[in-house]
This record gives C-alpha cells, structure tokens and sequence, in this order.
C-alpha cells in the first residue's frame, strides 16, 4: 500500500501539471468576460483580408460596444461553422422595435402620475443591427459564406467582436499545431513533463 | 535530499504532519474543480446565458489562487518536513542558492531555539552524483541529539 506522503507527492505532481491547464483556461475565461467575446484572441487563417491582415496575425476582440460601424473589422461566426471569419463590415442596418400605441399610452400617464414634465419621446422598446461583410481580398460579398436564408449578420448572435489590436504572424505557430497532429500532441506532452518536472531542482 | 528527510526523523522517532501540504492540495484540488466546472458551463451552454456565472467563477478562482500563491510562498516558505515525538513538534525548514554548493537548514524542536546549519554538496553526495543517505542522515542526526541535549 502506497504511503501517505507518497500519496500526496504525487496528487502533488498531477495537481501541478492541473493547475497549469487550470490558470491558462480561467485567464482565458477572464479575457472572454472583460471583452464580452466568446472568442477574445483569435488568429487569421486565410488571406482573404490582406494586405491589412496576413494568416498567422494574432488579432484582439472586443465586444462590449452596442453597435458597429461600418469599416470596422469583425470577427463573425455563422451557427453550425465552426471557424470564425475575419472581415470588414461593408453595410449596416438598424431595426428599431416601436411599441404599440397601448403602450405609448401607458407610459404616458406613468410619465404624468410620477410627476413628470416631461412625457416619453422614444418610442423604441429595443432594437438591432444587421451587418453585411466582404473580404478586403475577396471580389465578392459573404452572403455565400452566411447560414442558409441568411441576408445578415446580426449584430447581436453572430459577431464575436470587433479587432481593436494585432501581432503580426505570432499566431503561426497555433496554426502549425492545428495542421500538424504530431506537433499538437508534441506540444501537450513537453507541457506535461515541464509540469511534472517543474518541483524536480 | 528533501525527499529523505521523512526517513530519517522517522527513524528519530517523528511522526510526519501533512496539515500543510493537505491544505495545499485542498487548494490545488478547489482551483482545478472551479476550473472544470467553469469548462463543463462552457461547452454546456450559451456564453450570454452563462457569462455571469463564468464572472462569478472567475472571481472564485482569482481568490483560492492567491490563497494557494500566499500559502505556499508565506506560510509553508521553506519548511520541508513538520513531525510531532509525542508533544513535541519538529520543524525542518531548508533553502539552497544555487550558485552555492550548500544545502542550508534550520531545526526547529518544541520551544528551543532553532539550529541554523548547512552543509555542502560534495560531503553527502558520491562522485557519482547519488547521495550517500547515512552520511546525511549523520548530519542531522546530530544536530536533533544538540537540541535533545541542551533540554536535558
């Protein structure tokens, strides 16, 4: 039977090798909430955004903005594609939701038995933002590359965010590991004997 | 040589304390549940729908970590092994630079004042490169007799 210090050394050296997966997820997690992006940091695959961005750029995501003008660069992702897309928005669209006349109404006299001067203008209850993209290098929009019946891209479930920041070429190496399986596995295994290795000296 | 120091106060009669490495594998042991939990809401779930309770998360791990960092670097610093003989309790604290070629230790045994020594590499380690445990076990061995003597 294993000895209890035995034991523990060695939840020890597994807790290590845990921890560093642990702090690279949460960290990532916490990228993700700062910027409100599922995705915060992702890296250009194709060129069909050059010259501004070459595959292998790192670019930085933030999505905490209401809406997106129109120039600026997205990432999107269509429901059921798995890769997300680096473009630049070429068209915009607000839908604004106008409540019914009841409801103007309503909030009228809620206005006046709160003592209010003023009664509400806006009528809008909520509203969104559909965006159409092109590729600086692709001669043609993304209306191929949307979901089935898909016109837009909406503002709200598809964009991931907007590139605020990039690193050239630093992303080459995620896409040497995503091509080459072997790399990727290598990769992991250095990862692990680092960890394991790490209270050794 | 930090590895057989429970071999040797053991032989002194020690029995080893885990109350501070438990606590620090009960911390290691929260942060990567926190983490897990926070992967499985994550592949689980919408990211709108679950982007509070990942913040909430966050926060959690952010504080356990530094309890874990603050542990480890103030509370456990040196100590390497921690036993009791009957009431009393043995603390064996030891560092090493690594320019020097000296393995530096501080006894600790009840209230006594602690012994401060060191000793150098090429003693207690053959030339080929394996520690010579009895020569080791010699060094602190007297040392633990010092402190024995000096109460009596």
């Amino acid at each position: 039977m294993m000895h209890p210090r035995q034991l523990r050394q060695q939840i020890h050296q597994g807790l290590n090798f845990g921890l560093v997966l642990a702090s690279a997820f949460m960290f990532w997690k916490f990228l993700s909430v700062l910027t409100s992006s599922e995705s915060p940091v992702v890296v250009v695959l194709s060129g069909s955004m050059e010259p501004a961005f070459q595959r292998g750029d790192v670019l930085f995501l933030y999505n905490r903005d209401n809406y997106v003008d129109v120039g600026d660069i997205v990432v999107y992702q269509v429901k059921d594609k798995s890769i997300p897309i680096v473009h630049r928005v070429m068209n915009e669209h607000h839908i604004e939701y106008t409540t019914s006349a009841q409801q103007q109404q309503q909030q009228q006299q809620q206005a006046k038995s709160s003592g209010s001067e003023y009664s509400p203008l806006v009528h809008t209850s909520g509203g969104k933002q559909l965006l159409l993209t092109k590729g600086d290098n692709n001669p043609v929009n993304d209306l191929g590359l949307y979901g089935r019946n898909q016109g837009y891209l909406n503002r709200d479930d598809d964009i991931l965010g907007v590139v605020k920041g990039y690193v050239p070429f630093v992303g080459y190496i995620t896409i040497l590991i995503t091509e080459n399986v072997y790399l990727k596995y290598a990769m992991i295994g250095f990862m692990a004997i680092s960890a394991l290795l790490s209270n050794e000296e | 040589m930090d590895l057989n120091l429970f071999f040797i106060f053991e032989s002194l009669g020690y029995v080893e304390s885990f109350s501070l490495i438990d606590v620090r594998l009960a911390l290691g042991i929260g942060c990567c549940a926190i983490s897990g939990a926070t992967f499985y809401l994550d592949k689980h779930s919408e990211f709108k729908e679950s982007i509070n309770l990942v913040a909430a998360a966050i926060v959690l791990y952010s504080i356990l970590a530094s309890v874990l960092w603050g542990w480890s670097k103030f509370v456990e610093k040196n100590i390497k092994f921690v036993g009791y003989k009957k009431s009393q309790k043995l603390i064996f604290k030891s560092s090493a630079n690594k320019t020097d070629n000296l393995y530096s230790y501080e006894i600790k045994i009840g209230d006594n004042e602690p012994i401060i020594g060191s000793i150098e590499y090429n003693k207690v380690f053959n030339e080929n490169g394996f520690l010579d445990f009895e020569e080791f076990k010699g060094y602190l061995t007297k040392e633990v007799e010092k402190i024995d003597k000096k109460k009596q």
